[in-house]
């Protein structure tokens, strides 16, 4: 949270108002000076995507498939590449040094990233990652239609309102009112001044009021806030074999969630080069602990779940005091055997911490 | 160019040995790995050869009926025609993969052969599947 | 669709021993999503489900269980009883230890459908409910009705059910004689006739789009019925045929030999398409294989436990076209 909100001390711009036949005009505005990126859909699939110019937002947005961590943290990663010629060069990857601005992120994904700095930044700093983070402005979108699977009240988030973002929207229908949020964000408003016009009292009180609307669409899949649970004590409790028994093993759930960060180092090498790599791991992989002696302590999909849970809602909460969920909903949704984190939160709800 | 030769043992890679003992001249692109039949050649090895950077890839086996093993390459016909079949389905040309049948005492055509992969293959762009980096593949050398 | 009569059947065939325990659809979490659900107990039939949204296909779970001695019962679409003959052909189950419990099935839907008709219209679907040609789905602002044809899978507009004598119990034999394909004489390859007709260049860019989504998360693999390796060549440590991390030239390694793997032996059931979030069109793959080996070798998977794969034997007079 640190690198980003540390600098939001003094904004001095007031609410303004993006009408949205400038909205074009915007992005491209945007794409002049920094690299763009906005979820757009393609072949029925809605990804971050860099924008090129005409890219349209793709219509009836909800949210990303693949959450926003994937610009902080990608799948896959090149650290260096080596070579064993001459005098065994080390070429280190280069860092962002150009701004980039993310456009549309949800306020789910947004908490998300908060999550994600407690782990890449708490006691050792990741430069890969606070690199990126620091070169991006986001642009946050309040939601205006939750789906059935969303649940991410119970974490505290406003659906409707932008919280940790550079820059919030709200979508008035015809127009978006643009809330700064930050330096940085004021810093991109002031590169497009003239797109923005002033926000009147009246469109301001109908953005709070949107904003908080939505949370009566959002379905009650959580009677209230999660607390964090006290599983350690169920460790050995037979529900999790139950809720293990359908799993496939598949890296839905953990490639898709957000607040997920395992990942491994590996190398891929020719003849005399080669480069190092970080990349994504799921825990639900069986290989996923197994070592080289040949010994798999999570040998079977019981433990897999169970570690999969207990992190999300246990061990993550015993090392940063947060949850590690932020109810976007897309294991809910994604997940082919409709195993449901919610449910699990249920069956274990009376045991709070 | 590069073109990975999977040659069975027994008659293709033996030809391969004729055609070099009695001279018979054939382009230098290709990188012989010898497996025991062409059955052995899973379909697998030949998509891992194109994206380890192989321009094409030959099979070559005894001819249906001569099998070392009596039946193996009988398999590797099926196996090797559905798997090109499914590289066009997936825009691959069918080009970069080839089949021949060369006994051990076909040197000539064993050098044929090559001459004739390495024009068709010559005749392709770079290959689309390839996963190395250009001045990583061309320095390799 | 009636879930009240399978519950009686379920509970008497746990009682009487004839099987140790029954797969079975459960209450999903949503309204267009059901549980697998494995009922050891007859309490747990409460959760019993039976409804349009019954898409998944079960069989996987008998996966690698020949080696346990549990007889399993298990409820089967017409789709379904295809993977368990291949299932049984490849060993993974006894016959002996299967009870096959056949549901009268005439299409299920996929919700991926009923998402572009109804929901993006922003209403708030809560339910449905099945009306004689179509379904209704309840919003919080009236009903909407769609026909039902509009929002099957496609797989069961091509559906060839024939009752298999593999079948223990039918649950309604009235119903199953009236069960007709939807469509007579159905185009089975229609997917692939636009692909098949681009020019290489485009093919190999719409492939090379759609693989570059691929996020490796393996479902397509976990969830196929007859992907049964107990290990697959992909986790493999010893070796490296894909690097863990996600390149697209890569993903085609993985793709092209899934399909190759379960050449002969998919039976069309559409799991991996189904599951894959990246909406990977799989079963394009998969159908230009089953296609492919209909037409040089005339076989199709899951008809009969007598017939062989055509990988697995060889013909002498085989089709040869290389030199």
């Amino acid at each position: 949270m640190t690198t980003m909100n540390s600098n939001n001390l003094s904004i001095n711009i007031p609410p303004l108002i993006l009408k949205k036949e400038y909205f074009q005009g915007f992005l491209e505005a945007i794409k002049d000076k920094y690299e763009l990126y906005i979820p757009s859909e393609e072949d029925g699939v809605t990804l971050i995507r860099e924008y090129s110019s005409g890219d349209k937002l793709s219509e009836n947005y909800f949210n990303v498939s693949l959450p926003i961590r994937n610009l902080f943290f990608p799948q896959e990663e090149i650290l260096f590449k080596f070579s064993l010629k001459e005098n065994y060069n080390l070429e280190e990857k280069e860092m962002l040094s150009r701004e980039r601005v993310i456009f549309g992120v949800r306020p789910c994904d947004i908490l998300s990233l908060s999550l994600l700095d407690l782990v890449f930044e708490s006691e050792k700093k990741d430069s890969y990652y606070l690199n990126k983070r620091d070169k991006s402005i986001i642009i946050g979108l309040g939601c205006v239609a939750p789906q059935e699977s969303c649940f991410c009240t119970s974490f505290g988030v406003e659906p409707g309102k932008v919280i940790g973002a550079d820059i919030s929207l709200t979508d008035l229908g015809e127009n978006y009112l643009v809330e700064i949020l930050s330096l940085k964000g004021e810093s991109l408003v002031n590169y497009c001044s003239s797109i923005f016009s002033k926000a009147e009292e009246r469109d301001f009180l109908r953005g709070k009021n949107i904003q908080s609307k939505t949370r009566e669409l959002m379905p009650s899949r959580l009677e209230s806030e999660a607390k964090p649970l006290n599983l350690e004590k169920y460790f050995e409790s037979p529900e999790w074999q139950k809720l293990a028994e359908t799993c496939l093993g598949c890296g839905i759930c953990t490639y898709l969630c957000p607040t997920c960060h395992c990942f491994d180092i590996s190398d891929k090498r020719w003849l005399e080069e080669g480069q190092r790599f970080r990349c994504w791991d799921s825990c639900m992989f069986s290989d996923f602990t197994l070592m080289t002696s040949g010994h798999n302590p999570r040998i079977n999909k019981k433990e897999r779940v169970r570690q999969r849970f207990m992190h999300k809602l246990s061990y993550f909460y015993n090392r940063f005091s947060e949850i590690a969920c932020v109810g976007c909903g897309r294991c809910l949704k994604y997940c082919p055997v409709d195993i449901d984190i919610t449910r699990v939160i249920g069956v274990f709800k009376d045991e709070g911490k | 160019m590069e073109i990975v030769a999977f040659l069975c043992n027994w008659c293709s890679y033996a030809g391969a040995d004729l055609a070099g003992t009695s001279r018979f001249k054939y382009p230098a692109n290709i990188k012989v790995i010898r497996v025991p039949c062409s059955s052995r050649v899973n379909p697998t090895f030949i998509l891992k050869a194109l994206a380890n950077g192989a321009d094409g890839v030959m099979v070559s086996g005894c001819h249906p009926g001569d099998c070392h093993y009596t039946t193996g390459n009988y398999f590797t016909r099926r196996r090797l025609l559905l798997m090109k079949r499914l590289l066009e389905f997936t825009g691959v040309n069918p080009d970069r993969v080839h089949l021949y049948w060369i006994s051990a005492s076909e040197g000539t055509k064993f050098a044929e052969a090559v001459k004739e992969v390495v024009e068709k293959v010559g005749k392709l762009e770079k290959n689309p599947m390839s996963s190395i980096e250009g001045e990583i593949r061309y320095e390799k050398k | 669709m009636k879930k009240n009569s399978l519950s009686p059947i379920i509970k008497e065939l746990l009682k009487n021993g004839t099987v140790n325990y029954f797969l079975a659809y459960g209450k999903g979490s949503f309204w267009f999503k059901v549980r697998p659900l494995i009922i050891r107990e007859p309490v747990e039939l409460k959760n019993l489900e039976w409804n349009r949204f019954c898409y998944p296909n079960l069989t996987t779970y008998l996966k690698d269980s020949s080696r346990s001695q549990d007889k399993i019962g298990v409820v089967v679409k017409g789709c379904d009883v295809k993977s368990v003959v291949e299932l049984i052909k490849g060993n993974q189950i006894d016959r002996e230890n299967l009870f096959l419990l056949q549901v009268p099935c005439d299409g299920t839907v996929d919700p991926g459908k009923v998402e572009n008709l109804v929901w993006i219209s922003k209403l708030k679907v809560t339910g449905f409910e099945e009306t004689g040609n179509g379904l209704e789905f309840i919003t919080k602002e009236g009903r909407v009705s769609v026909n039902k044809e509009e929002v099957f899978f496609s797989k069961c507009y091509k559906c060839d059910f024939a009752p298999s004598p593999l079948v223990d119990r039918y649950l309604d034999e009235e119903r199953l004689e009236k069960n007709q394909p939807s469509i007579d004489n159905p185009d089975l390859y229609e997917e692939l006739r636009i692909i098949e007709e681009m020019n290489p260049e485009k093919r190999s860019i719409y492939w090379e789009k759609q693989f570059s989504r691929c996020i490796r998360c393996f479902a397509c693999r976990n969830v196929c019925p007859v992907c049964y390796c107990p290990t697959c060549v992909f986790d493999q440590k010893d070796t490296s045929w894909i690097s863990k991390g996600v390149k697209p030239e890569e993903n085609n390694i993985f793709h092209l030999t899934r399909a190759l793997h379960v050449a002969t032996l998919c039976t069309g059931c559409g799991e991996c398409e189904r599951v894959c979030p990246m909406k990977l069109p799989l079963m394009e793959l998969n159908l230009k294989l089953i296609k492919e080996v209909d037409e040089l070798y005339h076989y199709k998977a899951g008809v009969d436990l007598q017939s062989i794969s055509p990988l697995k034997e060889y013909g002498k007079d085989d089709y040869d076209e290389f030199k």
